[in-house]
């Protein structure tokens, strides 16, 4: 039960980026085409659960006092690591998302749930909350890809799919540049969390209904 | 006494563990990806000058970045390695100039890290053909050039024409 609640959180109800706001550096940044936004999401999402593991591991016997430290060593070893393996089985991954697989060191999303989650709670749990958080971030990060490829570049799959191209949806004088900007991310992500917000808020006023009605 | 020097040591030791099993761990990851991340390097390298300036191989000459493309023993012109600052750090890239050191052949990019879909579009073909042909330096359209910039802050496109004009100032110190 607490292990389905973990990983569901992450997804929706705790999602990194929809609800508790981290990681938006990144999430703007990259967030432009669909092998962008799919590449940085598996990447976090494998350096989050192994770093969530083994803060976990270690959580009895890293002092309090270090502890930011400790952490931030630990993750920055597995950004590292990732860094090296994209740049040498994925060159065109790692070209495409440049210095942004570096900067994951800095996202809060790796630390927040290092301090929030990790350091508290089992291997087990900690794993799970990874993978939860990870593609809660890869899911919206696919999201928010898709919409500004499509209306930015007014192409799909773009870096992966049709040799690299994507496949034209709509004819190149149509997409607004602007849409690739930050600004345009900014646009999405704001478009997109109202959006979970009044699904969310429905939800709970629709139960709230049956059980006076009951 | 006995408890303050715990208090003092353990948090030492314990970072000290944790940043010595990482650096290990780096150590054997890099062991294993430094060889094929060399190979692309080197690989990108060669693309890149062979799309500039075709040859048979490339002899540095005595001013360093500066080759020269040999054909059948012959040279047949020169190619240049300049890494102009863009958006996101340096841009390197080749350019490829004649026998006559003046004439420009044409431009490749080895790598950048220029912003997704604005400043990486310097990579497409259509645009960098611009700047083949082109003679004694080269200029943006809105400095009164040939060249037109990939976007209207022309933050890229400035680096890379800055790299081309490098490249043939370079050219010039070759003897």
């Amino acid at each position: 039960m607490t292990v389905k609640k973990t990983f569901l959180q992450g997804l929706l109800a705790n999602n990194p980026v929809l609800v508790q706001l981290l990681g938006m550096c990144s999430t703007m940044a990259i967030s432009t085409s669909l092998f962008n936004g799919v590449g940085m999401g598996v990447s976090v999402l494998i350096i989050l659960t192994c770093s969530n593991v083994v803060i976990a591991l270690l959580r009895k016997i890293i002092p309090s006092k270090v502890r930011i430290a400790c952490f931030i060593v630990v993750i920055t070893g597995f950004v590292t690591m990732v860094d090296l393996i994209l740049k040498a089985f994925v060159p065109a991954l790692s070209s495409s998302l440049g210095v942004f697989i570096p900067l994951i060191a800095v996202n809060c999303i790796i630390l927040g749930r290092a301090e929030a989650f990790a350091a508290k709670n089992t291997v087990l749990l900690s794993a799970v909350d990874g993978v939860g958080q990870g593609l809660g971030y890869t899911l919206v990060l696919t999201l928010i890809s898709v919409v500004r490829e499509f209306l930015g570049n007014g192409t799909f799959g773009g870096g992966i799919l049709n040799g690299g191209e994507g496949f034209r949806l709509l004819p190149s004088e149509y997409p607004a540049l602007l849409v690739v900007l930050p600004f345009g991310g900014f646009l999405a992500l704001g478009s997109l969390i109202a959006l979970v917000q009044y699904i969310q808020k429905r939800k709970t006023r629709n139960n709230g209904g049956e059980a006076i009605a009951k | 006494m006995d408890k303050k020097k715990s208090g003092l040591f353990k948090p030492v030791i314990v970072l000290g563990l944790i940043s010595l099993i990482t650096a290990g761990a780096l150590g054997c990851v890099n062991s294993v990806t430094q060889k094929p991340i060399a190979e692309l390097t080197e690989h990108s390298r060669d693309n890149a000058m062979r799309e500039v300036l075709p040859a048979d191989s490339y002899v540095e000459t005595s001013v360093s970045g500066v080759y020269s493309a040999v054909v059948g023993g012959e040279s047949v012109g020169y190619v240049v390695e300049t890494a102009p600052n863009g958006f996101g750090g340096a841009i390197n890239l080749v350019t490829g100039i004649d026998v006559d050191k003046i004439t420009v052949t044409g431009v490749a990019i080895i790598s950048m890290t220029e912003t997704a879909n604005l400043g990486t579009n310097a990579d497409k073909p259509e645009w960098r053909a611009q700047f083949a042909g082109l003679s004694q330096s080269a200029a943006l359209s809105k400095d009164g050039g040939t060249i037109d910039a990939l976007t209207g802050a022309t933050i890229t496109s400035r680096a890379i024409v800055d790299g081309v004009n490098g490249a043939l100032r370079l050219v010039g110190e070759v003897s």
